[in-house]
């Protein structure tokens, strides 16, 4: 086992170089320049006033601060280098270590991730598993149409209903309209606090897990379905177990290596999050952060957010691999008999 | 199971044709019963301009907050390297100049300075006595010393001041006259008419806090204009260092760093939440620059409709970018919130620029003809309901430089067909599309409009389509994302776009977009305009002092323009706000970000907030 870990994890060196390799020349070779973005052309009513000429000479300044008049190779040498010591650069836009810009805002983010991913699980499992045992029935239909209209529904739309709807004074105004926590919060009780969080929280967390719940649901029944056919779910039943001691202890079990392998996804989108949610409801989280820094060609952000992204996509398979393993000793990755 | 999927058909169809019917009604805008402004009626918009006010502090007390929604969260709030529009309304209320213009009649306000500067003859000479009792937010007094820092960190050319810096691009230096420590001196190598509000309109920042070591007296400005022709870090490492201080995350975020002479101060700031102002108490000003309200909090609510709601909510108190159709329709009554909308001419305007190097742009009578063919009118009908007042000219439509001789293009399809007929442009082969012998080859009247994702300019450059495709022109839209558009802009690799320029409410210098130099380089001027009269003109017009003399030179200018049609004008759009309806002393100036904040003020029975 430990040397099969090991044996992933050197793995994880070659990969992260080709991943970085290739999102820094595609960045690069977009077409969009950072320096011109510094000098104040950010906006779209541009101002009659500025001057170009000074301008020119300030973007040869920036070129030579971004590191940007290096040839490409040099400049992904000295990239590596220093991500290697730990220094990931600081943002083009404010001059702030990207890691400090990332870390601010990577807890908002998890939050929200684990809080869905809980709530999918919670919701989709049970669905999932009743559906199968009760195949065809009025409930396990009518929840798979149901459902998937959830999937259908594009979640900004849902998002922005939600608020006009819940958080709106002329219809229901249920929950706060954005941002992650109220004015006044240092100022409240802990009680008050988990309250004022909830409250912000809990529309981004259901809207961003409303689509996945079909999805999960739909693999559970389908990979329960599969187990109970299984002729030792037949005798089980033969020897006259309860029902649901034959679902839920015997059949549920063999029926999770599907639901494992889409934990192996979570991890990086945990980090990922998702811009289209954060900028409705103004989380101040990763997805937009990194969104951002695509349009703003912050190169060292875009650099830093996709080595974050990618290593946490390799640890992710690893832990659903080890996982595995563990759930179903059929699965092993040492050679037997050693 | 037949009779199962029937139903399931017979659901889907019914849901669509009901999903699909759920359109937008477009109601006739009858706004007089609804909008709670009067008078000053646009060109038969329908919809009021909002009035100027007089002055209303005569009971002003002091409370309440006021909560303004933001877009963005702000950058940096160091006036000198801040970038962004956010950070420059936040600085507005933390940060003062030596001189800045007043709202109503555009003339210079001194604030920091004494008086109206003293300018030599020659006009490369700038006196400033400025007054004595400035002090900063902490108590300790802002003097000469404080200005020629500030203009220092701006001039040093490894600080993120690129901004402001184009403004001291002539200056040569600047020092105590005498060691008066109220009395400075900038001498400039050229003249230029707007000296005066460039540099005096610079916000002062602290020397006691920022370089309490005085580094930056041992830079000289000769030592820093040799810094910038070499851009060397190495040469110059002092200077380097204090500039990544000056760059700094500190220095732009923290209250310790970010002190001014303003009305208000920096309490606290949660990024990509809100910004809190708290008054500034010891304030040196408060008998002409009134602050009434305890806090001023800066909200960021991404979301469009988000922030309409939060609006309704009452969970924010104002509101600023408005996109039409929520102004007009999605708060029908704003009394029933307890809010008021408020619409105000602002220095803006907006036109669809032809790259007049491409060749089916480059005959003045195609131009003209483009100009007779967009329905403006119409657009703004639909698109902006309303609420838009065509202009003929790049010159702010409320300012004194405004040639109002200029007739408005109107709609005119059939002028158009001819004068594109009188230029060569038939249809000869019966495509429907109109053709000429350019350069030997017989080419179609084809080009395409890039925009920049923005959904209204989408809507207005798709009606533009519409009323070329009636005249046998094939007009396409490519879509790009924003630094990609400005590259292509720049570069002048595009045949035409719509766009929109923010004017100043100072003198007009048009030179920086009209200029036929200022194509180069990536210059403002990316349409390539160029027209040697109307260079001699912008060139007179920077040296002209004389304000009466340069009306002349303007509205000359004015008139080339016109008869030249480099672009086709399209409209002035005044700025939507939203309100609450609980503050008094709401005036509303015909100025880019309208109103003053800090001079509303809450009678106590109607304070939202305490403390």
């Amino acid at each position: 086992m430990k040397q099969y870990i090991l044996k992933r994890i050197l793995l994880f060196i070659p990969t992260l170089i080709i991943i970085t390799m290739i999102t820094f020349l595609v960045c690069r070779l977009a077409p969009g320049d950072p320096t011109e973005m510094k000098i104040g052309n950010t906006g779209e009513n541009q101002k009659a006033d500025s001057k170009n000429m000074i301008n020119q000479q300030a973007k040869e300044f920036y070129k030579k601060k971004f590191g940007l008049d290096k040839t490409l190779p040099e400049q992904y040498v000295i990239w590596m280098g220093n991500m290697l010591q730990g220094d990931f650069g600081n943002s083009f836009k404010d001059n702030r270590p990207v890691i400090d810009k990332i870390i601010e805002r990577l807890p908002v983010t998890i939050t929200i991730s684990v809080l869905s991913f809980f709530l999918i699980y919670l919701i989709a499992i049970p669905i999932g598993i009743y559906s199968a045992a009760k195949q065809y029935s009025l409930v396990d239909r009518t929840t798979t149409v149901m459902l998937f209209i959830l999937y259908s529904l594009p979640n900004f739309w849902v998002a922005t209903l939600a608020i006009i709807f819940l958080c709106n004074v002329e219809y229901l105004k249920i929950f706060p309209t954005a941002g992650i926590k109220s004015e006044d919060f240092s100022s409240l009780s802990g009680i008050g606090k988990f309250q004022d969080l909830f409250m912000h929280l809990f529309l981004p967390v259901v809207v961003s897990s409303i689509a996945s719940f079909a999805f999960i649901s739909r693999q559970m029944r389908s990979s329960m379905l599969e187990v109970i056919r299984q002729d030792y779910i037949r005798t089980a039943k033969a020897k006259g177990l309860s029902e649901r001691k034959v679902v839920l202890k015997h059949a549920l079990r063999n029926s999770l290596i599907p639901i494992i392998t889409l934990l192996g996804g979570l991890l990086p989108a945990m980090i990922g999050g998702s811009v289209i949610i954060e900028t409705i409801f103004t989380i101040p989280g990763i997805g937009q952060l990194a969104f951002q820094a695509i349009l703003d060609r912050d190169y060292p952000m875009i650099m830093a957010e996709l080595v974050l992204a990618s290593m946490l996509t390799v640890v992710g398979i690893l832990l659903v691999d080890i996982l595995y393993s563990f759930i179903d000793p059929r699965i092993a990755f040492t050679k037997k008999g050693n | 199971m037949k009779r199962n999927n029937l139903i399931l058909l017979i659901i889907v169809i019914t849901g669509s044709l009901f999903i699909s019917s759920c359109g937008r009604k477009k109601e006739n805008l009858d706004t007089n019963s609804n909008s709670t402004n009067t008078s000053n009626k646009t060109d038969g918009s329908g919809f009021a301009l909002t009035e100027l006010a007089p002055a209303d502090v005569q009971d002003a007390t002091n409370g309440d907050w006021i909560i303004k929604q933001e877009m963005a969260d702000a950058e940096k709030l160091n006036p000198s390297v801040t970038n962004d529009a956010t950070s420059a309304a936040i600085d507005s209320y933390l940060f003062e100049p030596m001189i800045d213009i007043n709202r109503v009649t555009y003339e210079i306000k001194p604030v920091i300075a004494k008086s109206i500067p003293t300018i030599s003859d020659d006009h490369l000479t700038y006196i400033f006595d400025l007054r004595e009792n400035v002090t900063f937010s902490d108590g300790k007094p802002l003097t000469g010393e404080d200005v020629i820092f500030t203009i220092k960190s701006i001039v040093n050319p490894f600080t993120d001041a690129q901004a402001l810096r184009n403004y001291f691009m002539d200056l040569k230096s600047a020092e105590l006259v005498d060691g008066n420590k109220f009395k400075i001196k900038l001498t400039m190598s050229k003249p230029f008419f707007k000296t005066v509000y460039n540099i005096g309109g610079v916000l002062i920042i602290p020397k006691h806090i920022l370089d309490p070591e005085g580094v930056n007296d041992k830079f000289s400005f000769e030592d820093l204009a040799a810094a910038q022709k070499s851009l060397d870090a190495k040469k110059y490492p002092e200077m380097m260092k204090f500039a990544d201080f000056l760059n700094s995350q500190e220095v732009s975020r923290d209250a310790k760093y970010v002190v001014g002479s303003g009305p208000y101060v920096l309490d606290k700031w949660i990024t990509g939440q809100s910004i809190t102002l708290l008054r500034n108490n010891n304030y040196w000003n408060k008998k002409e620059t009134p602050n009434f309200p305890s806090k001023l909090i800066f909200k960021t609510i991404q979301d469009q409709n988000a922030a309409v709601v939060a609006a309704k909510n009452k969970e924010t108190d104002f509101m600023f970018v408005i996109q039409p159709i929520d102004f007009v329709e999605n708060v029908k009554d704003p009394g029933q919130f307890n809010l008021k909308k408020s619409l105000v001419t602002e220095p803006t305007y907006t036109y669809i620029a032809w790259n007049n190097k491409n060749p089916l742009f480059a005959d003045k009578k195609v131009r003209w003809a483009l100009s007779y063919a967009v329905d403006r009118q119409s657009i703004i009908d639909n698109i902006i309901y309303g609420m838009g007042t065509p202009v003929q000219s790049p010159v702010f439509l409320n300012s004194k430089y405004y040639n109002k001789d200029l007739k408005v293009i109107k709609y005119d399809p059939e002028k158009a067909k001819q004068m594109l007929a009188d230029a060569g442009w038939k249809d000869t082969d019966g495509d429907g599309i109109l053709d000429k012998v350019i350069d030997g080859k017989k080419t179609d009247f084809k080009f395409t409009f890039i925009n920049n994702n923005n959904p209204k300019r989408k809507k207005v450059m798709l009606i533009v389509i519409e009323n070329l495709k009636k005249l046998g022109i094939q007009a396409e839209l490519q879509e790009y994302e924003w630094s990609v558009f400005l590259d292509k802009t720049k570069k002048h690799q595009f045949d035409a776009c719509y766009s929109a320029w923010q004017l100043s409410v100072t003198p007009e210098d048009p030179y920086q977009i009209w200029h036929s130099s200022q194509s180069q380089g990536e210059g403002s001027n990316f349409i390539s305009y160029n027209n040697p009269e109307s260079d001699k003109l912008l060139e007179q017009n920077r040296l002209e002092f004389d304000d009466t003399k340069r009306m002349e030179i303007l509205n000359k200018w004015q008139e080339i323009i016109y008869e030249d049609q480099p672009v086709t004008f399209l409209w002035s759009e005044p700025s939507r706000y939203l309100y609450s309806d609980r503050f008094k002393n709401t005036r509303w100036y015909s100025y880019p970000e309208s109103p003053l904040l800090n001079e509303w003020w809450t009678p106590v029975a109607a304070q939202r907030y305490k403390n």
